[in-house]
């Protein structure tokens, strides 16, 4: 059974202020299953709203973000829950970090700029274990260890380390307690390309060690191909594209993944690469019809009038495109 | 502009609220002028007179009637509070951009003397100032003593907000397409300045108001002027208190606090319109 | 560290200290009129009859008296030099006891005062503060909220007066003036700490009033930015207790400005707590610089000037050199 499953999950940012108000549909609409132990990436451009999905699947939602329909249920070995339908905070923390955990952005400030990184170890595990002083030092001695880190940064504060020393302090502190599923949101963005490289590698050596299931949102195509099982293709608000990652790169159906692909270097390949015409839709007022279709080369009279269903062409691969209906 | 009046009226009710009160208080001290007594003049009417038609809020101790002599005082403490904030914010301006843009040395000079004026407490001065001038000082004198001291708080904001200005991703494109500086700073910056520039007029204005309050209670300014602080002075100074005279002592109280209160709201809205975060909902929306 | 932070800062508090003292020496001499002339034409106002020579005599009396012989630069030094001695000058009206005995008096009533109603104001200012941007839905805190705020505008004196009028005169349960009871003796007694209970707790209550809104909503301001940093949202993300959220990451942070902005308003006590101390009669620091104005003490007032001048850019100095025990990123950097 797959260990998450989310269904019809639509997610507005609903605002207002001075008369009037807004809409914005970040996520639309969008079902998919994750199946455990798997790495499951999701990509798109900046603004597509994959990152709203994150937050709406790990319940992290707090006005203006409002979850209007949908279902997302989670199955650990021994329990089953539909987090939206969780009211209770209490319910909900004990969730995270042990079941579910966020690895974030590595921006300058996700870790406390008051508190030495030890204090930010002690507060996630004291949260959630009971544990004596000397099992939380091994515990997190043997952690730390395991991911090729030192000792010594325990007793530093945040602003005293490298932006790469600090994601990893992040990743590490997101996986002491070993959930069972953890959500990286644009892990790498904000490093530099040899940083990043030693990122990836710390969360692929976490995943084989701990065997938990990973969720990647970024919009670093090559990463995706580097780490993922399957991956999933956003384009304003609605999941267009899904498939292994071996089919989807070498055989992709929609022409939005299609262009992704062809923005991306490959070795031997001197070409001038090149980029995605024009710029994703406002989402406060999507495109009739198929939402890609003003940038898409191939749109039919019909794209501008209805939405393509995401549908299977085989090999659990699924498409929402009309091209792929063969004409219908 | 108007149209952001427009907006904030309709759908802030503390806007509505802060701009009706400031209109009548507007309107107030425009019909003033015509005030058929002379407002400095002690005696002119009955004295202790209960409110009545002739004398809508009664007259007071010293002989004056109290609606038109509140007229007068709304008219001199709007007039002080406008002298004052145009001469602090012109300074504060001058100084702000000018340290702003200029940086290096001669911005660490400014910026010592700016923080000397914010640092060195200004009412015990004020008050020295006061004291030695007493008799001369009449509403003009006051708001540019009050002006030359109430720049330096906001001088520092102004020159914060140019350096932010400096370093974001339109000025460089505004520098490298090769736009003149004068330019840059009027086209580019001046929109983002003169909001700015009207919140914190406000805010002035409330300080000025509440200084010429207290200066006139200490009796430190001429008290023959009206204003809402020699108001409160002259019915302290004959008991209006403890002779219940409410009709004296709480027409310039209750106009004090509706007036803060509607500039407060004023600020407070407009400042919560100028707020990044809720611009970045209304960018959103269009 | 030193070099880089401290240093700096010592610089600017001499160089602060230096340019208020010299303000204060350079505006009553810029001034049309000085206080000299003014201390002789009110002398005349009040009837007395003067002749000439006597005239003249008074006037160098009082230059001597002020400081204000010889040229302008000579006096900038004479001033300078009688500063570094503590040395303020004679009061006028209570002639010839120092400015510097009067202050020393004065300061003790207004330090305990001030102390107390500001540690209070801060404490619940703040702790409100912070609970409101901790649970934005709560009922009951958004109506604290409402009520501060409504309470915030109203000019400190009306407070003070209503307060006067309720508690002192329509309902007497508290003394309308002074500082103690006639009669008790000062010491380390428990009719005088009664008394001055007693005293204080009008003028307390009337700052603690008005000054809970200044730190309420400076502490909802920094809190709500807080809110919304990444560490907050990642420590809710990380399924932290509530009470850790809002005390050590929301509360802890948003505390450093609180703390600078308590010490800042230390400072201020030298200036007193003016209207306090005339409504309620209260002997110190606001109420000799009321009585100065009043009689024109000119000394006393340029006296109690450069008191709250020293005072402030000491605080402020003391927020600099503790601030890095707040903040690691200053201390680390």
């Amino acid at each position: 059974m797959a260990i998450l499953e989310v269904k019809n999950l639509k997610a507005y940012y609903i605002t207002h202020k001075y008369g009037r108000s807004s809409t914005v549909r970040a996520v639309d609409g969008v079902s998919f299953e994750v199946n455990k132990n798997e790495i499951y990436g999701i990509a798109g451009e900046s603004g597509c709203g994959k990152s709203t999905l994150l937050k709406a699947v790990s319940g992290l939602v707090k006005p203006p973000l409002q979850i209007l329909d949908g279902e997302v249920s989670y199955n650990f070995s021994d329990e089953s829950l539909n987090i939206l339908s969780l009211n209770d905070d209490r319910q909900r923390r004990r969730l995270r970090g042990v079941r579910i955990s966020l690895i974030p952005q590595g921006s300058m400030s996700v870790l406390n700029p008051v508190r030495r990184i030890r204090k930010s170890f002690e507060d996630v595990v004291y949260a959630h274990l009971d544990v004596s002083e000397s099992e939380f030092e091994e515990m997190v001695r043997d952690h730390l260890q395991a991911l090729g880190l030192d000792w010594t940064v325990m007793h530093t504060y945040p602003h005293q380390l490298s932006g790469g020393m600090r994601q990893r302090i992040t990743i590490a502190l997101s996986t002491i307690l070993r959930p069972d599923i953890i959500f990286a949101d644009e892990p790498t963005t904000a490093l530099d390309v040899v940083v990043q490289r030693g990122v990836v590698q710390l969360i692929k050596k976490i995943k084989e060690e701990q065997q938990n299931t990973l969720i990647l949102v970024t919009h670093d195509m090559s990463i995706h191909a580097n780490l993922c099982d399957r991956l999933a293709v956003m384009y304003a608000g609605e999941i267009v594209e899904e498939g292994d990652v071996q089919t989807l790169f070498s055989n992709p159906k929609h022409p939005y993944t299609s262009m992704l692909l062809n923005s991306l270097p490959r070795v031997g390949d001197s070409s001038p690469r090149a980029s995605a015409p024009g710029a994703p839709p406002s989402l406060v007022d999507p495109p009739p019809g198929c939402r890609f279709h003003p940038r898409c080369p191939f749109a039919m009279e019909r794209c501008r009038k209805e939405a393509p269903l995401l549908r299977d062409v085989g090999n659990r691969h699924r498409v929402a495109c009309f091209l792929q209906e063969g004409g219908q | 502009m108007f149209a952001v009046i427009r907006d904030l009226y309709r759908n802030d009710k503390r806007f509505a609220f802060g701009f009706t009160v400031l209109a009548f208080f507007v309107i107030i001290a425009f019909v003033s002028r015509f005030a058929p007594y002379d407002m400095r003049a002690w005696n002119t009417v009955p004295r202790d007179l209960r409110p009545s038609l002739q004398h809508p809020l009664g007259t007071n101790s010293i002989g004056q009637d109290i609606m038109w002599k509140a007229m007068a005082a709304i008219k001199n403490s709007l007039l002080l509070g406008v002298i004052a904030a145009a001469i602090s914010r012109v300074i504060a301006i001058v100084v702000g951009l000018l340290s702003g843009y200029k940086g290096g040395l001669f911005d660490r000079v400014v910026m010592v003397l700016t923080d000397s004026f914010i640092i060195i407490p200004l009412f015990p001065i004020l008050i020295l100032i006061a004291t030695i001038l007493r008799s001369s000082l009449n509403m003009v004198v006051l708001g540019i003593v009050i002006g030359l001291f109430g720049w330096a708080w906001d001088a520092r904001l102004f020159r914060s907000q140019i350096l932010s200005l400096k370093e974001r991703e339109f000025t460089r494109t505004a520098v490298f397409s090769g736009l003149k500086t004068f330019k840059i700073v009027t086209m580019e910056h001046l929109p983002y300045i003169v909001p700015l520039v009207m919140a914190t007029t406000i805010n002035n204005v409330i300080w000025v108001i509440g200084m010429e309050v207290t200066l006139s209670m200490l009796g430190l300014s001429n008290l023959n002027t009206p204003t809402i602080g020699t108001m409160i002075y002259w019915a302290l100074q004959y008991q209006a208190i403890f002779l219940e005279r409410w009709n004296w002592i709480l027409t310039p109280v209750i106009i004090c606090v509706v007036l803060i209160l509607a500039l407060y709201m004023l600020s407070t809205s407009i400042s919560e319109y100028l707020d990044p975060r809720t611009r970045l909902q209304m960018i959103r929306k269009r | 560290m030193l070099k880089k932070y401290y240093i700096p800062r010592l610089i600017q508090y001499f160089t602060v200290v230096f340019i208020g003292l010299t303000l204060v020496f350079v505006i009553p001499r810029l001034l049309p009129s000085n206080p000299v002339e003014s201390q002789l034409s009110r002398m005349m106002a009040q009837g007395q009859y003067l002749d000439p020579a006597a005239i003249e005599q008074i006037r160098e009396t009082l230059q001597q008296l002020y400081g204000l012989e010889g040229g302008m630069f000579q006096q900038y030094i004479s001033y300078f030099k009688r500063l570094f001695t503590g040395d303020l000058g004679p009061s006028f009206t209570q002639f010839p006891t120092p400015v510097m005995t009067l202050i020393k008096q004065s300061l003790p009533w207004t330090v305990g005062l001030l102390l107390v109603s500001l540690t209070i104001s801060w404490l619940i200012g703040t702790i409100l503060g912070g609970i409101r941007v901790s649970f934005p839905h709560s009922r009951l805190a958004r109506l604290i909220e409402l009520v501060i705020m409504g309470v915030r505008p109203i000019p400190y004196y009306i407070v003070a007066l209503v307060l006067l009028i309720l508690f002192a005169f329509l309902v007497p349960v508290f003394p309308m003036a002074g500082g103690y009871s006639m009669g008790v003796k000062i010491g380390f007694n428990a009719r005088f700490i009664l008394s001055l209970l007693r005293h204080a707790f009008l003028p307390v209550l009337s700052m603690v009033i008005i000054e809970i809104g200044g730190w309420f909503l400076q502490m909802r301001n920094v809190a709500s930015n807080i809110i919304e940093e990444d560490y907050v949202v990642y420590a809710e993300a990380s399924g932290l207790p509530k009470a850790k959220i809002v005390f050590m990451y929301i509360m802890r942070n948003a505390i450093i400005p609180q703390i600078t902005g308590f010490a800042l308003n230390l400072g201020f006590i030298f200036g007193g707590a003016l209207i306090t101390e005339i409504v309620f009669a209260y002997p110190g620091m606001g109420y000799l610089l009321y009585s100065a104005i009043l009689a024109g003490d000119y000394n006393l007032i340029m006296g109690i000037n450069v008191f709250s001048i020293i005072g402030v850019s000491t605080a402020m100095l003391v927020v600099d050199l503790v601030y890095p025990l707040l903040d690691p990123r200053v201390r680390y950097s």
